[in-house]
């Protein structure tokens, strides 16, 4: 008991306190000097956030049902409401607050950072955040003119099985590849900077996701693997440091290519689960030729050239993978990637960065990698495999996690 | 919000809140039901042809009309409501304190979402406003006609009902 300021362990102000809901100023003062000056106090608020980044990261898996938001607005407003070029969207959450999120045409000029001259002549590629499943984004929704007539310009993707395009695994297998998984073209390293647009899991995740736990064998083109693996890439709440976003990247094998790499790269943001922790967010990728023979991203499309940041909340992942064909007798001394993120805290317009430097050296084994990038890898391989022996690797790759785990017996 | 709602907004309303506010709704009816999808229709038809004069906070706004046609359906059930409502600090475990390494050390999400799920009514909605769709006090205050000072000892009573029921659980295990 902190008696000067009458604040015991169990004061529910402490959790208000460790949720940055304190809104009185006055009340805010006190409780920071009473958590300052007694250890209990700060283990108590500390326990607090420990439980509530639980919470968070257990609720970030929870899948948001399917909604037809056409029929809503249809019925709201009438039949012209059904004409508008916006109304196939996907709906809520994870397809969500989807259209588009602040879009622009504009491609970025490279930000050099660790690689001095020679970063020019490094590809660069955009990938864009969206947040991970069960969280919003608040940005404003904006048509781009100027995007890509695709299927997926309408914000609804749709892939037909028979024109599902063919990686060079795959088609060694003799399978189809799955639509959204493999169909990245390699981009050399004489390409110039390409934007790419990032999914975040949508309805057709969740539905692929139910179908298999269910026993059930999903439509192929429910396949999308970037939805998959931000589904099974928790977000933090918590993690060391006074910045908001945190930007993580992991090397490994490629499963399905032993001559191949995985990169993966995931962007956290802390706080109060849920609450906007950055605006503005976007990140950038540069490949270093003297390392990176090739590389592609692994679940997206590839043609687009749009370029966008949005909102990330606090509690959410954001995690893209690429497949790197390395340079061969490149040194573990060589840099592979540089990738930076960029955005601004809510209370500021002032733009910050973090950024991390992937070098040769960093790859680990598959076995030996983080859990993260192992599930990844696995559902990657997974996903382009999928006529085959579908959980192949991927029970091993789930470890000790619970809902990995069901996942991947479902698949078996 | 003081501009008119037009259709793009109203539009983008429904993109962004339908799919959380039907699963909020399914918390009360159960997310197989067909009355979920009726009442968050309810909620944005009454939002488009009834706005509020001023509209500040419209997710909550929305958040408030589901919670209030989803009790009332319950009631059309012949179901009790009084569990969703009162300051529900009657129903609280015991609140001493237990470390949350013990939380902790049950780390699968299977174990924290059974420990949810038997929260009482009120304490299992709160935490899932706050922790699942991440509204802040002031907001469920809104949504559920609590203070927000209410809703703080509520999620706090949940937490350390979460606590005492995941050492309560750790301590049969070892038995």
């Amino acid at each position: 008991m902190n008696h000067q300021e009458g604040i015991s362990v169990t004061d529910p102000r402490l959790l208000a306190y460790a949720l940055g809901e304190v809104a009185d100023p006055a009340e805010l003062a006190r409780l920071e000097v009473a958590v300052a000056a007694d250890p209990t106090l700060r283990d108590a608020v500390e326990q607090h956030r420990l439980i509530s980044a639980d919470l968070g990261t257990m609720f970030a898996r929870e899948p948001l049902p399917y909604v037809n938001t056409d029929a809503i607005v249809a019925r709201a407003l009438g039949d012209e409401a059904t004409t508008t070029p916006s109304s196939r969207r996907r709906s809520g959450g994870l397809g969500g607050s989807t259209g588009r999120i602040e879009l622009s045409t504009t491609r970025r000029a490279p930000i050099l950072f660790g690689f001095g001259a020679a970063a020019a002549a490094c590809v660069a590629a955009f990938f864009f955040l969206r947040p991970a499943p069960g969280s919003l984004t608040d940005g404003p929704v904006t048509q781009l003119a100027s995007e890509p007539k695709s299927d997926e310009s309408s914000g609804d993707v749709h892939f037909s099985p028979t024109n599902a395009p063919r990686t060079l695994a795959s088609l060694a297998a003799g399978l189809p590849v799955l639509p959204g998984v493999g169909s990245g073209v390699f981009n050399s390293a004489s390409h110039g900077p390409v934007s790419l647009r990032a999914g975040a899991a949508s309805a057709y995740t969740e539905a692929f996701v139910r179908d298999v736990t269910r026993g059930r064998r999903p439509p192929p083109e429910f396949t999308r693997l970037d939805g998959l693996v931000n589904t099974f890439v928790a977000g933090r709440s918590v993690f060391p440091g006074t910045r908001p976003v945190k930007v993580e990247a992991a090397l490994t094998d490629a499963p399905w290519d032993s001559a191949r790499r995985v990169l993966r790269v995931t962007v956290y943001a802390k706080g109060v689960a849920g609450e906007v922790a950055a605006r503005r967010a976007g990140a950038e990728i540069r490949f270093d030729p003297a390392a990176v023979k090739s590389w592609r991203v692994l679940g997206y499309r590839d043609g687009s050239t749009a370029s966008t940041t949005a909102s990330l909340r606090a509690g959410t992942a954001v995690t893209t993978l690429y497949e790197i064909e390395p340079v061969a007798g490149s040194t573990n001394a060589d840099i592979v990637a540089d990738v930076a993120v960029r955005y601004s805290r809510v209370d500021r317009n002032e733009r910050e960065v973090e950024s991390v430097t992937v070098f040769a050296s960093d790859r680990k084994a598959l076995a030996d990698t983080d859990s993260d990038t192992r599930f990844a890898a696995g559902l990657a391989a997974y996903a382009m495999n999928l006529g085959a022996d579908p959980a192949a690797g991927l029970v091993a790759a789930a470890g000790e996690d619970a809902t990995r785990l069901a996942f991947a017996r479902s698949v078996r | 919000m003081t501009e008119t709602l037009d259709k793009d907004l109203f539009r983008r309303l429904v993109e962004t809140h339908s799919a959380e506010l039907t699963r909020y709704v399914g918390g009360f009816l159960g997310t197989g039901s067909a009355e979920v999808a009726d009442v968050v229709q309810d909620a944005f038809l009454r939002l488009w042809q009834k706005p509020p004069v001023e509209l500040t906070a419209p997710r909550a706004w929305l958040f408030a009309v589901c919670r209030t046609k989803a009790l009332d359906a319950l009631r059309r059930r012949g179901r009790e409501v009084a569990e969703f409502e009162g300051d529900g600090l009657l129903a609280t475990a015991d609140d001493a304190p237990t470390p949350d390494r013990t939380l902790r050390a049950k780390e699968t999400s299977a174990a924290l979402v059974d420990l949810v799920e038997h929260l009482p009514a009120r304490q299992r909605e709160l935490v899932r406003l706050k922790y699942r769709d991440g509204l802040s006090y002031a907001e469920i205050a809104t949504v559920t006609g609590l203070t927000a000072t209410n809703v703080g000892f509520i999620l706090h009573s949940a937490l350390a009902t979460l606590r005492a029921r995941a050492g309560a659980h750790d301590a049969l295990a070892r038995h």
